[in-house]
């Protein structure tokens, strides 16, 4: 075949005609055919002030060949050996792709550009090229083009486009998602890259990162949880990363987003002297008005509020109300015993988890599932004020205990009688949450502020919480499991529920006169104490030996969508 | 460049982790439709081997099976050792090509200079150092607090950091006294504006400055006489008496006075709604004033409110309606000096409107509210009178109308 077919439309064309399945070509072509023509108007808007090797424009041997031969056959050869885009084409690449002198399918096939011409790098393309003075030839497994004549691989920002178009295509074919693509800088970027050399490396022992935040007057709840904002690792990559569109026109005095966003440039700015958060506290106090109030605050409200306010910000503004995006997705509105999540905002990407709560009841045994978002987890102290059990008089001395005593199936007694709905009759019922979904920071809240029987008071016992925190004793699948069995057994835990510490606040003082300050990691394994402006170096030891109210966890392993 | 954690290894994960005996079972499949004839070749992307196994495409180097024979492959894949050798195969070649797809990616970047670009030229960062001494932080910096200023993002005024946090309180109408500290400030601020200058204003800003001394950072002229006007700013540029702090504060009204002017004549639905966001805005049976509680105020019913904004947007007074024939009022056209025909009632006008010019102004001429104190501001008669006149005694008419406007703070 290869003896009389020369070009490789001619050679893609045979491949249809012998029943190889059609390629979905023509309305692609048209769009990257536009795509390319705008890459060529930004090209010629930066390229005189890029220097001689910063050029996506190939060489002159492949320009030649663009100009005389047009894309067709890099199209060609990237749908049907590079980048396979349908099942045909897959069965196509394992026919063809082997080195036509050696017959092996390694190492490293290339295609010849000019004639229908496979060989590996082991010589043979080499050969193939200098006998036939063709110089252009593409590597079938990753699709880089070679120019024999340059002696290296090239690249082209049109041909590129069409790989990644190619590609995208391939991996849709096989039903994987996108493909994560690092960060590669637009003409934009690459003008604001060049008109700025200087890069800044926040080294271990460096301030970069660090700021210290003025008291506005009883502001400390704040300052805490900022701190703890500021370093959670996703949302500063989010924020350094410059990833938050803003639906106010990026007017930082009415988007808390924006807010947050220029608070992590300033932080990392390398500024020394203390940050005033005024229009911060002004933004919160305008947007949850129940926080607003000269007074002590309490940090973990105000983190709650802080994040909701954040959430209503990230919004997109044609679906207003989480009801209104449901609908905009799944067409019907949420029914009320399946409350699915769906807002994909950086906050609820970040720190949206799933609560399941099973209700049992006692009649019939039937169990009534339901699934809460949450962004925080509540944890109780005191010794449990219905239990009879002995395992409920004890009062919970560490973040595990408190975790278990969280996840214990509770007994709602004989007054919080239930409608059960395999009985349908009101019953008694017990009642168990678990974690069903994890999400990326956890946040503990440890309930040191006992507000019962009219007696306010503080309970300052110590609970001991670990650096690195393992969540699969508490997941919905293992717990439900256990409940027969009576406490936790040991299970080989799953990578993906472990999680560090990376904040932590803390509360001195009583309840009506205290002081709130916060430890912060950076770097991986530094750690600091942020008490207002004043940020010191603090160890682990200080962190783990803290009374701790907040506890910040983040997941050690992230995984891609 | 590349990320972490998900370098190109990750993205092969699925091919890595396929348990071999699938590979196997699969690989057969693919040679009984290879044998039964379709087009040639099996799905060779995901499984290499079964490419290799491929008769046709005359694979077969190395230590693959023979090609062809069904039976020898299938006799060839269950032998152990064959297996170890193909698992070996494919997991090397799976390895290569990660590691190209990271040599092209470094290439590229380094070939189109992107990697210059990006390594840029590192700064020195011995100014970033931590400092780890005694008493100071990691910035090396004492623990004395230096005075911190800022500017109130409500009212504009500049107020020491350590104290913005019960300033912003009082200035956005919160707290104990909010309701009839907003509805001061409110007054004071339309009279001002609405008379075209600050015909009274430096008297009765003065006053409220007083009380909001403590707020302001310059704290030496706390002592200062009651009537001289306060503000952080005009205050220190005017070091004279009464008349020139006045004429200062005249000056910075002015800058000012203009769009709050012009909201109080046009008084458009717009400006009427952005008011109504800010209080309560029911009309008491008692006092027929509007309420100036925030929209929170647990007085009044979300019903009352709704009543109340239905009837403003559409056009009416909601006092006029109880009290039409009352002596003070006047026409919009007489206080704004354009505009509306609509019979107002002074009281009601004053702080409807003013609520709006609440929400504008950031004039340094409104106090952002304090105590409780009711030495303060002109009457809306006083003001009439002395409409668009500049005029130095301000604070004698402050006083003598005081009493007047009494009825507007209980």
């Amino acid at each position: 075949m290869s003896s009389h077919v020369h070009s490789w439309s001619q050679f893609y064309r045979c491949l249809l005609s012998r029943g190889g399945g059609s390629v979905g070509t023509g309305g692609d072509e048209a769009r990257l055919d536009a795509h390319s023509s705008t890459t060529h108007l930004h090209r010629t808007k930066w390229e005189p002030s890029i220097c001689e090797i910063m050029s996506m424009e190939g060489c002159v041997h492949l320009s030649e060949f663009k100009s005389t031969k047009g894309t067709q056959p890099f199209r060609i050869i990237y749908s049907f050996f590079v980048f396979c885009t349908s099942k045909a084409a897959r069965q196509q690449k394992a026919k063809w792709c082997v080195c036509s002198v050696c017959a092996a399918h390694a190492p490293r096939i290339h295609a010849c550009l000019h004639c229908i011409h496979f060989a590996c790098y082991q010589g043979h393309i080499q050969d193939h090229t200098t006998s036939m003075q063709h110089n252009l030839v593409v590597d079938v497994e990753q699709g880089q083009i070679l120019c024999m004549a340059c002696g290296d691989y090239v690249y082209d920002s049109e041909i590129r486009r069409i790989a990644v178009n190619c590609k995208e295509k391939a991996r849709r074919s096989l039903g994987l998602s996108t493909e994560y693509r690092a960060w590669a800088p637009d003409s934009v970027e690459m003008t604001l890259l060049q008109a700025h050399p200087k890069r800044r490396r926040p080294t271990p022992n460096s301030t970069i990162g660090l700021r210290g935040l003025i008291n506005l007057g009883n502001t400390c709840f704040m300052s805490c949880i900022i701190q703890a904002l500021t370093h959670t690792p996703l949302l500063r990559d989010y924020f350094l990363s410059d990833k938050h569109v803003c639906q106010f026109n990026n007017d930082s005095t009415r988007c808390l987003v924006c807010e947050i966003s220029r608070l992590f440039q300033e932080f990392y700015s390398g500024n020394k002297a203390p940050l005033i958060l005024h229009k911060l506290l002004h933004l919160i106090w305008t947007h949850a008005r129940h926080l607003a109030g000269y007074e002590q605050q309490d940090a973990h409200e105000f983190f709650i509020a802080a994040l909701d306010v954040l959430h209503r910000h990230c919004q997109v503004p044609t679906l207003s109300t989480p009801r209104e995006f449901y609908l905009s997705v799944h067409g019907n509105p949420p029914s009320n015993g399946d409350s699915t999540h769906t807002c994909s905002c950086i906050i609820d990407q970040i720190f949206t988890g799933g609560l399941q709560s099973d209700v049992v009841c006692q009649a019939c045994n039937g169990v009534s599932t339901t699934i809460d978002p949450f962004w925080d987890i509540s944890l109780d102290l005191g010794p449990c004020p219905y239990g009879t059990s002995k395992a409920d008089k004890t009062v919970p001395t560490s973040l595990a205990d408190c975790l278990e005593r969280f996840t214990r199936p509770e007994h709602l007694g004989s007054s919080a009688k239930i409608k059960c709905n395999g009985c349908q009759s009101y019953q008694e019922s017990t009642k168990q949450l678990t974690m069903k979904k994890l999400p990326i920071v956890c946040s503990f809240h440890l309930k040191r502020f006992e507000h019962s029987n009219r007696l306010h008071k503080k309970i300052s016992t110590f609970i001991s919480f670990p650096e690195h925190l393992d969540m699969t004793p508490f997941m919905s699948n293992r717990r439900n499991n256990n409940n027969n069995h009576n406490g936790i057994t040991t299970h080989p835990t799953d990578i993906n529920n472990r999680y560090s510490l990376f904040a932590v606040v803390n509360h001195v003082g009583s309840l009506d006169a205290g002081h709130y300050t916060a430890y912060v990691r950076q770097h991986r394994d530094q750690w600091y104490k942020c008490d207002d402006h004043m940020i010191t170096r603090a160890t682990i030891q200080d962190v783990l030996q803290s009374e701790g109210y907040l506890l910040f966890y983040h997941k050690q392993i992230l995984e891609y969508d | 460049m590349v990320h972490p954690g998900v370098v190109p290894l990750g993205e092969e994960k699925p091919r890595w982790s396929l348990p071999v005996s699938t590979v196997r079972t699969r690989g057969q499949s693919e040679v009984w439709s290879a044998q039964s004839g379709v087009g040639g070749g099996g799905e060779g992307e995901e499984e290499e081997e079964e490419a290799e196994e491929e008769g046709e495409a005359g694979g077969g180097g190395g230590g693959r099976a023979g090609a062809g024979d069904r039976m020898a492959l299938v006799s060839a894949l269950t032998s152990p050792d064959t297996l170890e050798a193909l698992a070996q195969f494919v997991a090397q070649e799976l390895l290569d090509d990660a590691i190209l797809n990271v040599v092209f990616e470094v290439h590229q970047s380094v070939k189109t200079g992107l990697l210059v670009l990006e390594m840029g030229s590192l700064e020195e960062d011995t100014k970033f150092l931590q400092v780890s001494a005694e008493g100071l932080d990691v910035f090396g910096q004492a623990p004395v607090k230096k005075q911190q200023e800022c500017v109130c993002p409500s009212c504009s005024r500049n107020l020491a950091a350590s104290r913005f946090a019960p300033h912003l309180e009082k200035c956005m109408g919160m707290g104990r006294n909010s309701s009839r500290i907003a509805s001061r400030r409110i007054q004071n601020s339309t009279k001002e504006n609405s008379g075209g200058g600050p015909v009274g204003g430096g008297g009765a800003a003065a006053s409220d400055d007083d009380e909001d001394e403590d707020w302001l950072v310059d704290r030496k002229r706390k002592k200062r006489d009651k009537n001289s006007p306060r503000r952080s700013k005009n205050a220190k540029l005017a070091k004279a008496g009464d008349g020139v702090s006045s004429s200062g504060s005249n000056s910075n009204n002015n800058s000012n006075s203009g769009s709050v002017e012009s909201t109080l004549a046009s008084g458009s639905a717009e400006e009427k709604r952005a008011m109504l966001k800010q209080i309560c805005g029911v009309v008491s049976e008692h006092t027929r004033k509007m309420c100036t509680r925030s929209l929170r105020c647990p007085q009044h019913s979300s019903e009352q409110r709704q009543a109340v904004r239905d009837q403003v947007l559409s056009g009416a007074d909601p006092t006029t309606t109880t009290r039409a024939a009352d002596s003070t009022t006047i026409t919009t056209r007489g206080l704004g000096g354009e505009g509306e025909d609509i019979q107002v009632d002074i009281d009601g006008l004053d702080e409807g409107q003013l609520a709006t010019s609440w929400d504008n102004d950031h004039s340094n001429t409104t106090s952002p509210a304090d105590s409780t104190s009711t030495n303060n501001s002109t009457s809306s008669l006083a003001r009439r009178t002395k409409t668009k006149k500049k005029s130095s005694s301000s604070s004698k008419s402050s006083k003598s109308s005081s009493s007047s406007h009494g009825s507007l703070l209980d």
